[in-house]
């Protein structure tokens, strides 16, 4: 790639081969028109050639094709054709020279007016050398140099050499030197000499004339001076001697004094000049040699590993890559994909691509395989050693510590994120600045149905309506301000599914230089609960009003009976009083049917006072506190049956009374209870020559089950619903006699103790009467209405 | 008419149960030993010769026999009264009731009631229950000092 001194001397050159052709050409035009002023430009002087001057053009030309990039490729065998054909010509011409033989090609087209012309004009022998060493430097202008040499330095010299000395010899006008090459000649072969140089101004001597190395510096500062100092001085002293003012002697001795003078002095100035430019450059050298150094300690401390590899292939590696990769010296070359596990063979590839066009890869994360199969995470970047090569020197540094404290954190993070996210309660953290939402958990979406990306960002005045959203606030900064937690046992809030009451408590979360950072809110939703304990409290009140009003209608309930006790039986012995006194005083005066009718006066008023009686007992029981205690029913149910068997008409009666269980009840009513069953047994049964009384037991899950059996006279099942209701009795008065309250005693009682009463009978095939009682700790005391 | 010293005092407000109570006595030849008020009140004046009863001959029954409910002054009330009074704290006292209610029974004893009958509804039963307690109290129980004996 040209840089832009180049490109300048690329206009250098084009301009020298130009003004170089442009002298041959106005030489030919001379000779073709025999315009003497021409083709000799100063009187006395020799002319150029015609045959030179035809080959400064092909020179010329050639240097011109040679000089331009885009040219040379197409045209460079025109540009060579013209330089053989240039160097051909004056090799020849020189030959024959030499050998003094006429080669009287230099007369061609033009030869009378060349040897008739007043000066001479023939090609001399330093034209001729001229011309062959130019074409002959032109053709190997491209030849590869070896060691900063080239073949067409030394023939531009011999072209250079030959021009100078022309010039020289028609300067100091020692036309003998001159060799009969005419001024413009010469001048045209230094012109086309210096233009092959710079032509390719990065080799040969032209390389070191533009090199910026102290060589360089020197050639440029020391040559001219060298070249033209002797030059003009010469000259001076020449003009000087002619003009008279000196004699040889002097003259010489002034002109080699100024010479000695003036390279003395610009020998010291450079020489002081490469000399501060040596120590820059050492001082240089010594800087780079440290950094390099120190490079080299940072590679040896293996601190991180350093690999270098040619492609892919891993040739060579610091310890410290080993000690990660478990790989040794002997293992190498190391094949990176055979070290990298297969899903990172994409990224890597991509690095390499990065490698390939950039010449770097910027570092990157990726995982190995060590030695043993086990991997590790690690950083690795790299760079390739040369432009355009394929060595890459990478760096790999084990992250495996970075990533397992990573991995503790996420560890952590996922931890605590479960505990907030599975907390039953709405967990909400805002900002302390503006009081924007920052997070929310699971149950908090559900609670406001607001999924948490939409409440991310925002604050409470873009979901609640604005007074809701201004308690909120307050209450906010209210806690960020006293940086104490905040209790709102009962908090209304508009969500979508509609007003639900929370229970919150907000917290102030303070930074570390105790200001506060955010505010963490805790909401449990207590609408189900406040309506439980709002029905809770309906339901209570309902209950003791109840309770009020049961107490009432008992207290009403009471004095009833205690004025039907008192009341209702005063009637009625007065009833059979006075129809007792009547028979005694004056029976004698009734005839029998009288009689008979004061008899079923005073049992009728007996028999009400048994109803009465009855009624009042099976009321008070109903109101009568159970006093509840471990009963033993076989015992019990013995001692029914003495008590019966004592009170009874004698008869045959069987008892079977099986082994009874203990049950809970009290005592006192269960003894009703079996007084009662037994009774009926025996009353129903009355009739069969023997009576069979039977109680047994059974136990289920939940219940002790009495069974009371007889053979009597049993019922009709249709009717057993009337069974146990109050005065209900399936039998007549005059078949058996009662008052139709023993059963509706025995299912009070019963109920009371949380039992169940049934009874399986047939018309003449006995009666069964079940009394089912919970086991003790299943007992419940069921509360009644009188 | 100046009304005589009795042993016997029946406080009852029924008509009836005076005349049934006093055939019942009548059937032991203890009728005529029987002084009837009619109410708490007019037992409490008898007893205290009080009232109507100011100018009686002084000293108490031998036993006072008190309906239960009655106007004015039940027999709760008149019992408690008894008991709180230094002269007829030791007269010994029977509950004569329909009542067989049991905070009734209980509290006549708690008040120092000597005796507690529910009057049956057959009257052979409240005739022998009478019976019983006529010749008990009446003329086997020997009564404190101050109360009438029986005429010899």
């Amino acid at each position: 790639m040209a840089s832009p001194p180049h490109r300048g001397l690329k206009q250098v050159v084009r301009a020298a081969s130009a003004v170089a052709s442009a002298i041959a050409i106005t030489d030919l035009v001379g000779w073709m028109t025999g315009v003497g002023a021409l083709t000799n430009l100063l009187p006395g002087y020799p002319a150029m050639n015609p045959l030179t001057a035809l080959c400064v053009v092909l020179l010329g030309a050639s240097l011109g094709i040679l000089a331009e990039e885009g040219l040379r490729l197409r045209l460079r065998w025109l540009a060579q054709a013209c330089a053989v054909a240039a160097a051909g010509v004056g090799a020849l011409k020189f030959a024959a020279l030499l050998l003094k033989t006429d080669l009287p090609w230099d007369l061609w087209v033009f030869g009378s007016r060349v040897l008739n012309a007043p000066f001479p004009a023939r090609m001399g022998l330093h034209a001729a050398l001229a011309v062959a060493v130019v074409g002959t430097a032109l053709l190997v202008l491209d030849a590869p140099s070896r060691r900063g040499f080239r073949m067409a330095d030394p023939l531009l010299f011999v072209g250079l050499g030959a021009s100078l000395t022309a010039l020289i010899g028609h300067f100091y006008s020692a036309s003998p030197i001159a060799g009969g090459m005419s001024i413009q000649t010469a001048i045209a072969v230094l012109l086309l000499c210096a233009a092959a140089s710079l032509a390719r101004p990065d080799r040969g001597l032209c390389g070191l004339l533009l090199s910026p190395s102290p060589g360089g510096v020197m050639a440029r500062r020391v040559l001219p001076v060298a070249a033209l100092l002797p030059l003009v001085l010469g000259w001076l002293r020449l003009a000087g001697q002619r003009a008279g003012l000196y004699g040889l002697e002097i003259g010489t001795a002034m002109l080699v004094l100024a010479i000695v003078a003036v390279l003395v002095g610009l020998v010291w100035v450079t020489a002081r000049r490469l000399d501060a430019a040596d120590r820059e450059r050492e001082g240089a050298e010594k800087a780079l040699r440290q950094s390099l150094e120190r490079q080299g300690r940072m590679l040896d401390a293996n601190l991180i590993g350093m690999l270098t590899a040619r492609g892919t292939r891993i040739v060579d590696a610091n310890p410290a890559f080993f000690a990660m990769t478990g790989y040794t010296q002997e293992d190498l070359p190391l094949l990176s994909e055979d070290i990298t596990p297969p899903e990172w063979h994409e990224r890597t590839r991509r690095a390499i691509q990065d490698l390939a066009e950039r010449g770097v890869a910027m570092p990157f994360e990726k995982e190995y395989v060590r030695k043993d199969g086990t991997r590790f995470p690690a950083l690795v970047g790299a760079a390739l050693a040369q432009e355009g090569s394929d060595d890459v020197l990478a760096f790999v540094v084990d992250l495996s510590a970075k990533r397992s404290v990573e991995l503790e954190v996420e560890r952590l993070r996922l931890f605590l994120d479960s505990i907030i996210e599975n907390l039953p309660h709405m967990v909400f953290v805002k900002d302390a600045r503006d009081l924007r939402f920052v997070r929310l958990n699971r149950a908090g979406e559900e609670l406001l149905g607001i999924p948490r990306e939409t409440l991310i960002g925002r604050n409470d005045f873009d979901f609640f309506p604005k007074d809701e959203a201004e308690f909120f606030t307050s209450k906010d900064r209210a806690v960020l301000s006293g940086k104490a937690l905040l209790d709102i046992p009962e908090e209304p809030i508009q969500t979508s599914n509609g007003v639900r009451i929370l229970h919150t408590k907000k917290v102030p979360i303070l930074n570390q230089d105790g200001s506060p950072g955010y505010l963490l809110g805790i909401s449990e939703d207590i609408t189900d609960r406040k309506r439980i304990e709002r029905e809770m409290a309906e339901l209570h009140e309902g209950i003791r009003r109840r309770g009020v009003e049961l107490e009432a209608a008992n207290h009403e309930l009471e004095a009833f009976s205690y004025s039907v006790s008192h009341d209702l039986r005063a009637p009625l012995r007065h009833i059979d009083g006075f129809s007792d006194l009547l028979t005694r005083q004056s029976g004698h005066l009734l005839d029998d049917k009288g009689r008979r009718y004061l008899d079923a006066i005073s049992e009728s008023a007996k028999s009400m006072g048994r109803l009465i009686d009855d009624l009042l007992a099976f009321s008070r029981m109903s109101r009568s506190q159970i006093h509840s205690g471990p009963v033993n029913l076989a015992s019990l149910v013995a001692e029914v049956q003495k008590e019966l068997v004592l009170r009874a008409t004698p008869r045959d009666v069987e008892w079977k009374l099986e082994s009874l269980p203990a049950v809970h009840g009290d005592r006192g009513m269960l003894k009703l209870v079996f007084t009662n069953l037994l009774a009926n047994a025996l009353k129903y049964s009355s009739r069969r020559e023997k009576s069979v009384i039977e109680v047994s037991s059974a136990r289920t899950e939940r219940e002790i089950v009495v069974c009371v059996r007889d053979n009597g006279v049993g019922f009709d099942m249709k009717y057993q619903h009337k069974l146990f209701g109050v005065f209900q009795r399936l039998h007549r008065d005059d078949e058996f006699e009662g008052t139709g309250i023993g059963l509706a005693t025995v299912r009070r009682i019963v109920n009371r103790h949380g039992g169940r009463t049934w009874a399986e009978a047939a018309i003449d095939q006995g009666a069964a009467f079940y009394v089912a009682l919970p086991h003790a700790d299943g007992l419940i005391e069921t509360k009644e209405a009188a | 008419m100046i009304p005589d010293l009795k042993r016997i005092l029946l406080a009852e407000d029924s008509a009836r149960d005076v005349e049934l109570t006093l055939e019942a006595l009548a059937e032991h030849r203890l009728a005529n030993e029987v002084v009837v008020t009619r109410d708490g009140a007019e037992a409490w004046d008898y007893l205290n010769c009080s009232g109507k009863y100011a100018s009686r001959p002084a000293g108490n029954p031998a036993v006072v026999l008190l309906d239960l409910k009655m106007p004015k002054m039940d027999g709760l009330e008149v019992l408690r009264a008894m008991r709180a009074s230094e002269a007829l704290r030791s007269v010994p006292v029977v509950m004569l009731t329909s009542s067989r209610e049991e905070r009734d029974v209980v509290e006549s004893y708690e008040l120092g009631v000597n005796a507690y009958v529910v009057k049956p509804v057959a009257f052979d039963d409240f005739v022998a229950a009478v019976r019983n307690l006529g010749l008990f109290w009446a003329v086997l129980n020997q009564p404190p000092p101050g109360s009438v004996r029986r005429a010899a």
